[in-house]
């Protein structure tokens, strides 16, 4: 006989303690994150095969149970739910993130209360007070203030874009520096799990330990796992290695480095690239390290390059009219915006006001009507109709001949010249083509033909017929120009002034009834021919012409953003994919360009025009890619299409943000409750149940009490035998 | 299913955050009275939220441009009712001055009110609003645009201009507010017609000093076209048959001369007789053409100067005949066929509608001379009231405009509130029934975490 049930209850309270044990650090980690659920696998003790007791009392041989044993201590985690949990928390945190960032942007936009549209809207109101009373300096200085509120709104929000750009650099480097840390910390525990599982042992804390750092930096970008035999984990992101085995790939901060089309783009590299300037991005995919990428690349910058293009569309569209306008002095007209820190264009970031004297706004158009050099056209008491033939009309102070009138109206402005090729015998326009040079003699038979004709060529002057006076009125008119006009204006100055020249020179004022000797005689505007129409003899300092121009330009479809240039060199001849070169000395012509815009391409020699979609944009090189219809030659004249107004272009803007962070915010929710529902489903397998472990830890109380009391009993049994020993002796 | 401790908590944060969000933007919705606080609160919608209030914030200001033009266009009818008043009553005057039993001096008189007339007439055309003179087209300038020479005043300058400023308004539409001097003055007309300060003064010198005119009561040429008279280096326009421009071409005696005779009281009062053909048969009388440049010389030069001068206006296409010295004069046609007892003045053969192709009257007197003057007036009259009739017109239709804009920035409004505003009743509702599902998520919150097994061992 033995006691070896001292061996066996041994065992079992060294069992129950441990166990006990495991009760007691699962109780500790109930609130820890990432802390799975370990459980002590309580087993019989190896029993011993061949107790001579047994034999001897029973006459074969048999087995002595040891009791209970821990056999192993499991670590209760369910890896199928890891990808899922990590792929939805990083998509969680990527539109997270972009809420964050959208939201912030938005606000300090300001819209639809308080931002660049009410400032726009006041301007505007301001040009329609100045237009009713042109002469009152304190209603023209409501106009300089209210376009400088405007500048100032388009600056704040240019530096709202600008300071969220810092701030996402500035969040996305803290994240990086976080992600090199949960990197290098998976790495290292994937060493030590790697040497703790070749010994045997079960590292069930550092598992955990490990499985919640991969779900923090799925955080921050899209993981990919892969467990390996040797129990290391790769962890990669579009698979490329991030932790392998021990080997830790640290990621670089975020830099702003160049597209290949010249564009400012936030990318996130290795620390190891050989360009750390422009290093060779990693895509990220979601988490929020992905969307601070996203927000700066696909939403931040392209939201700066919208507001820049509205805000140089809307300067060079205004200043197209102050430059062709009067002011109250009779000085030719300033741009009303400039750039205030000499950079090469305007932007949303640069754009102020540069006229402060608010008699120097420039409102008023030449206009022969404000000249004297232009008399009645009618002949005695009669009244001129329009719609008369020009020609042997007795009602014309000076009708065109018996044989008609064949000529050229040569037109100057802008440093520009067009013609204008007329004939009072003909009805209709006629066209021919020679030596490839096509001519359109245009239809002036009755001054009303010759009007719609005049006008339709988009000369910068517009004509019109004064019924009260009788006089034929030469308008300065800057929205009434054609693109190659537009084109030939980028490159120069806009001027006030205007020239028209007829061919047929005037033969000097004429007596009642004397045929007139050119085109410009018999509409009685004679005197003007070749002579300059400027402030000094066809002005009126209480004109409005300007202030109609700017509010006709408020509701007319524009460019944005602004472009009028020229072809300088073009790489085929043909028509299909054609790369155009800006003029040389006119860097930035097409910084405004962006992919999928259409442009208006003009033929320089007849005039026909192309509308073609951007393909390609290279702002290192300065050119572009267009498909096109039909070749396109050095000389072309190039502008934006006319699409939209101004306020909608800044509207789409708005829309566009709006949009963003709506999808943010909805994608942020759904993500949300995605990631909460596999995390729940997770942890109904992972996480520690405070009412599961207490009952653990009566059980096991309870069976230690037991085996305590056993031994205790055991114990008993003992000091009899030995007083039995003891009193036999 | 089993639920860990942790999932509980969290789970019950989440629902709390969620419920706080909620919370949060209703109550902002409700304090500010906006459902659109931020573009993407309705994306679908900000674009023309921001269109919309651009709209209403110019169609306010347009609304103040029309109430201020309007109230310049009243003033300015103001100002040509004063006018009108002052024509009518010169015209009465004229109409009183031409009575033949007036005295000199009581025409003086009368010529002295004219002035009068005149020097109101001249401020009234120099009226100003709002610091611009009103008629003077887009030159503004510190000094007034109608100026006088001579004392008295014998003409009128003008340094303005007919393109008075014409804002454009919300609808694209844009027109002149004032008219012109042109069109509320008749100043420098393009028919030659006289403007209102010239026939003042010509009413106010033929009281003075008593110049005698007969002048052709209406253009003597075919509408739409011309009589070409003196000085034209085009061929004179002749009095024949064909294409004459001449609404009425004369016609020869039975001789086939054209012949007239004037008798004429000279300011000494000594009667003269001159009897004359301004065209004949003769080599002598068909030496010039027969036309209006033939008339005029035949009358002015040679031996048949009668003491009269005669013009052509090529403008207003009228013939005249004036006696400066003063004096009645009369003009004798006689049918073809010559009278059995001749007149006491030689010869026989007379033109037998001179008188008709000139449209005169054959018989001038001051009294006539002044009597012809009040066409003139009626004219002027016509071009000021007509002149009215534009402010009138176009108060009209910016009254038309202006209930326009009021509708539009009603319809403007609404649809911004549409767009914008939180419909209060639906927000409260829900604000109130988050608020409870808020409450009672705390007070479950602190319940459920509250209790776990180790409170009972």
């Amino acid at each position: 006989m033995s006691f070896f049930s001292f061996n066996i209850v041994g065992n079992a309270l060294d069992a129950y303690q441990e166990a006990q044990n495991v009760t007691s650090d699962n109780i500790a980690n109930v609130a820890t994150p990432g802390a799975s659920r370990q459980s002590a696998v309580v087993t019989q003790a190896i029993p011993i095969v061949g107790s001579p007791f047994y034999g001897s009392n029973t006459g074969s041989v048999g087995t002595q149970g040891e009791g209970a044993v821990v056999n192993q201590i499991t670590r209760i985690h369910q890896d199928s739910y890891d990808g899922l949990f990590r792929g939805a928390t990083s998509s969680q945190y990527f539109y997270t993130t972009e809420q964050q960032q959208l939201t912030n942007l938005q606000s300090n936009f300001g819209e639809p209360s308080n931002g660049v549209n009410t400032a726009y809207a006041a301007f505007q109101t301001a040009v329609s007070n100045v237009a009713a009373s042109p002469t009152s300096v304190a209603v023209r200085q409501t106009v300089l203030t209210q376009a400088q509120t405007f500048a100032t709104a388009l600056n704040s929000a240019s530096a709202a874009i600008y300071q969220q750009k810092a701030t996402v650099i500035s969040q996305s480097t803290s994240d990086v520096a976080e992600a090199n840390t949960l990197i290098n910390q998976i790495a290292s525990l994937n060493g030590q799990i790697r040497s703790l599982t070749a010994a045997g042992d079960s590292p069930n804390t550092y598992l955990d330990q490990r499985d919640y750092a991969i779900d923090q930096l799925s955080q921050l970008v899209q993981t990919q796992t892969t467990q390996q035999p040797n129990g290391s984990t790769l962890v990669s992101v579009d698979g490329r290695p991030l932790v392998n085995d021990t080997v830790a790939y640290d990621l670089a901060p975020p830099v702003v480095g160049t597209s290949s089309n010249g564009t400012p783009t936030l990318v996130v590299g290795f620390a190891n690239d050989p360009n750390p300037n422009n290093p060779n991005p990693i895509p990220l995919g979601t988490g929020a390290l992905g969307a601070f990428t996203d927000v700066y690349n696909n939403k931040l910058q392209p939201y700066a390059d919208q507001l820049d293009d509205f805000a140089s569309s809307a300067a060079a569209e205004t200043n197209r009219i102050t430059e062709a306008g009067v002011d109250l002095n009779g000085n030719p007209g300033a741009a009303l915006f400039v750039q205030a820190n000499g950079t090469q264009s305007i932007t949303a970031a640069s754009i102020s006001v540069g006229i402060t004297d608010p008699t120097a706004l420039p409102l008023s158009l030449i206009s022969t009507a404000a000249g004297t050099l232009t008399q009645p056209m009618n002949s005695a008491d009669n009244t001129v109709s329009t719609a008369v033939a020009i020609d042997g009309n007795q009602t014309l102070l000076n009708p065109g001949p018996a044989g008609g009138l064949t000529g050229n109206l040569t037109i100057a402005d802008d440093g520009t010249t067009q013609t204008f090729a007329y004939s009072t015998a003909a009805t209709a326009n006629t066209t021919t083509t020679v030596a490839g040079v096509t001519t359109t003699t245009y239809a002036a038979d009755t001054i009303g033909d010759f009007m719609t004709n005049f006008n339709a060529g988009h000369y910068g002057v517009t004509a019109s017929f004064d019924t009260t006076s009788q006089t034929i009125v030469f308008a300065r008119d800057p929205n009434n120009i054609d693109a190659v006009h537009r084109a030939l204006q980028g490159a120069g100055a806009t001027t006030p002034g205007f020239t028209i020249t007829d061919s047929n020179a005037p033969a000097g004022p004429l007596a009642q009834g004397t045929p007139a000797t050119g085109l410009l005689q018999a509409l009685g505007a004679g005197a003007i021919s070749g002579v300059a129409q400027t402030p000094l003899n066809a002005y009126g300092n209480s004109d409005n012409g300007a202030a109609n121009a700017l509010l006709n330009l408020f509701s007319e479809n524009v460019g944005v953003g602004a472009l009028q240039t020229t072809a300088a060199a073009v790489s085929s001849g043909g028509a299909g994919s054609v790369i155009i070169t800006q003029p040389a000395g006119t860097p930035g012509a097409f910084s405004t360009v962006d992919v999928g815009q259409e442009l208006t391409i003009v033929n320089a020699v007849t005039g026909t025009q192309q509308v073609v979609p951007v393909t390609a944009v290279d702002r290192t090189t300065g050119t572009i890619t267009v498909d096109a219809s039909a070749a396109i030659n050095v000389g072309d004249a190039i502008s934006t299409t006319p699409a939209q107004t101004l306020g909608g272009a800044y509207q789409s803007l708005v829309t566009q943000m709006g949009l963003d962070a709506q999808t943010a915010t909805t994608g942020e929710t759904t993500q949300s409750a995605l990631a909460s529902s596999i995390d729940q489903a997770r942890q109904s397998v992972d996480g520690i149940n405070i009412d599961e472990e207490t009952q653990n830890l009566i059980m096991y109380q309870n069976a230690y009490t037991a085996a305590a009391k056993t031994l205790s009993t055991l114990n008993a049994m003992m000091q009899t035998a030995l007083g039995l020993i003891a009193s036999a002796s | 299913m089993r639920i860990a401790t942790s999932t509980m908590y969290s789970q019950q944060a989440i629902a709390m955050d969620n419920l706080e969000a909620q919370y949060q933007n209703q109550g902002i919705q409700l304090s500010t009275g906006k459902s659109l606080n931020a573009p993407s609160d309705d994306p679908t919608q900000i674009g023309e939220d921001l269109n919309v209030r651009t709209s209403i914030q110019v169609e306010n200001q347009q609304t103040v441009n029309i109430q201020a033009a309007t109230a310049e266009l009243t003033s300015t009818d103001s100002a040509l009712a004063n006018l009108t008043s002052i024509l009518q009553s010169a015209r009465q005057l004229a109409t009183a001055g031409a009575n033949d039993l007036l005295s000199t001096s009581e025409r003086q008189n009368m010529g002295a009110q004219v002035d009068q007339y005149l020097q109101q007439s001249i401020a009234i055309a120099n009226t100003q609003y709002n610091g611009n003179f009103v008629f003077a087209g887009s030159v503004q300038s510190a000094a007034a645009p109608v100026t006088t020479s001579g004392t008295p005043v014998s003409s009128v300058a003008f340094s303005g201009n007919e393109q008075p400023p014409a804002p454009m308004l919300f609808n694209g539409q844009s027109f002149a507010l004032s008219p012109t001097l042109q069109q509320a003055f008749n100043f420098n007309a393009t028919n030659g017609s006289p403007s209102v300060f010239q026939t003042l003064i010509t009413l106010r010198d033929s009281l003075e000093n008593g110049t005698v005119v007969d002048e052709s009561s209406q253009s003597i040429n075919i509408s739409s076209q011309v009589i070409y008279g003196s000085g034209s280096p085009a061929p004179t326009t002749l009095m024949t048959t064909g294409t004459s421009p001449f609404a009425v071409l004369p016609t020869p005696d039975s001789s086939g001369d054209y012949t007239i005779s004037i008798n004429n009281t000279d300011a000494a009062g000594l009667q003269h007789v001159n009897s004359y053909t301004f065209y004949g048969t003769s080599a002598v009388d068909s030496a010039s053409a027969l036309s209006i440049t033939g008339a005029i010389n035949a009358q002015n030069t040679g031996p048949n100067a009668t003491g009269l001068t005669a013009t052509f206006n090529a403008q207003t296409q009228r013939f005249s005949l004036t006696n400066a010295g003063g004096g009645a004069f009369t003009i004798t046609d006689e049918p073809t066929n010559p009278p059995a007892t001749p007149p006491t003045a030689p010869p026989s053969n007379y033109t037998s509608n001179f008188s008709s192709v000139f449209e005169l009257t054959g018989t001038a007197s001051l009294p006539q001379t002044i009597s012809t003057q009040l066409g003139d007036f009626d004219n002027v009259l016509n071009v000021t009231l007509n002149g009215r009739g534009l402010v009138g017109s176009r108060i009209n239709a910016l009254a038309q405009i202006n209930t326009q804009l009021s509708t539009d920035v009603l319809d403007n409004t609404s649809v911004q509130s549409g767009i914008e505003d939180t419909d209060v009743a639906t927000a409260t509702t829900a604000f109130s029934a988050t608020q409870v599902a808020l409450t009672a998520s705390y007070s479950t919150t602190t319940r459920l975490e509250a209790k776990d097994l180790f409170d009972y061992l």
